[in-house]
């Protein structure tokens, strides 16, 4: 009886039949070692293995040192670098579109870094005009009737609306205006 | 302690008391036949002194790990037909050798080998089973020099009975005809 692929059942033991030349060749093994070889190689494999163990070692204290030190570092780094993206780089963008817009106007270079101020919330409206009635340097610039007029020219074309925060009480343009029509020659503008 | 069972001998490792005394002994059970396996695929002393001792170094970094799915001889001898295998493909590549020229390296190794101290029938016949494919070469020689059970053999190819019978059938075969022909 035949298997698949024509493979006789008895094939194996009887291999004298089914292949005579090669049955008919010493079946001893023909490949040698130097001599004491296997007295030799328990001991070439115990090194090794011994060496690989004290090179896992060094290797196992350098993985216990990342971690450690590594990933606080690595986590540090990413939520600086994800803060950045979210609100630096929009900031920056709003910055320099606002800049842009400015630039791009009729005004004066003085109004147009007030503005530039304003516009990048560097700084308040109420406080420019406090700083700007507290300082003795700017009463002082202020010389003649026109300028003051040019003052009052430019606070009509701002919509500046001031919060006096002492009293809670709101200060507009107009009450501005009819103030400073009022004490045109009144040099001692701290008293407001 | 030389007569220990590979049961007894894990038993051993796995107390941990003496780790490399238990393996010593492991390797003392198993270094013949596991040369003669590598030996049988590599041709060349030297090459398999270098993988039958990265074999046992495999071993020993990993039989904590071995749960005793397979035997222990099974998986030994997996490890060492794997590792021989990786050792040609390595070669293959490092020496731009190509396929077909494999057989022609490993014949060269065999004439100028001075640990072969076979006769001229044996020498032609080592030759003829370099003629075969790489996978029908080791289930050739595992079935033919080794007399292993087609079950075992199974177990460290990772081949059904069937195609490994098949397999050995085919090489006998080819291996007879060369023989013939010569």
């Amino acid at each position: 009886m035949k298997k698949k692929n024509n493979m006789p059942e008895n094939f194996e033991n009887d291999i004298k039949r089914f292949a005579p030349k090669l049955s008919g060749i010493n079946k001893t093994d023909p490949f040698t070692v130097p001599e004491s070889y296997f007295d030799e190689l328990p001991g070439m494999i115990a090194d090794k293995c011994s060496a690989n163990d004290s090179k896992a070692t060094v290797h196992k204290r350098i993985i216990s040192f990342t971690p450690k030190f590594y990933i606080p570092l690595a986590i540090g780094v990413s939520v600086i670098a994800i803060l950045f993206i979210v609100y630096f780089i929009p900031e920056m963008k709003v910055r320099k579109n606002n800049t842009l817009e400015l630039a791009n106007s009729d005004k004066s270079a003085e109004e147009l870094y007030v503005d530039t101020l304003i516009a990048n919330n560097d700084i308040d409206e109420s406080l420019l005009a406090q700083a700007f009635i507290n300082n003795d340097d700017t009463s002082k610039n202020i010389r003649s009737a026109s300028e003051m007029d040019q003052n009052i020219e430019y606070l009509n074309k701002s919509n500046v609306v001031i919060n006096d925060t002492i009293n809670m009480i709101q200060i507009t343009d107009d009450d501005i205006i009819q103030y400073l029509n009022d004490d045109k020659d009144n040099d001692d503008l701290n008293d407001f | 302690m030389e007569h220990l069972s590979d049961k007894e001998l894990l038993e051993l490792f796995r107390k941990g008391d003496n780790k490399h005394y238990s393996f010593n002994l492991l390797v003392r059970k198993y270094q013949t036949p596991i040369y003669r396996h590598i030996r049988r695929i590599l041709i060349g002393h030297d090459d398999t002194n270098d993988v039958v001792q990265n074999t046992f170094l495999k071993v020993w970094q990993n039989l904590d790990k071995f749960r005793e799915d397979s035997q222990f001889y099974t998986w030994l001898y997996r490890i060492a037909t794997n590792e021989a295998l990786n050792f040609l493909k390595q070669k293959r590549t490092k020496f731009f050798i190509p396929l077909i020229n494999v057989e022609k390296h490993l014949a060269n190794t065999l004439k100028e080998d001075p640990y072969f101290k076979g006769d001229a029938l044996q020498r032609k016949l080592q030759l003829a089973i370099l003629q075969l494919p790489e996978k029908q070469r080791i289930v050739f020689n595992m079935k033919y020099f080794e007399e292993m059970k087609y079950e075992d053999m199974s177990e460290i190819l990772g081949t059904s009975v069937g195609a490994l019978k098949t397999s050995y059938h085919i090489a006998v075969k080819k291996i007879e005809n060369i023989l013939t022909n010569d």
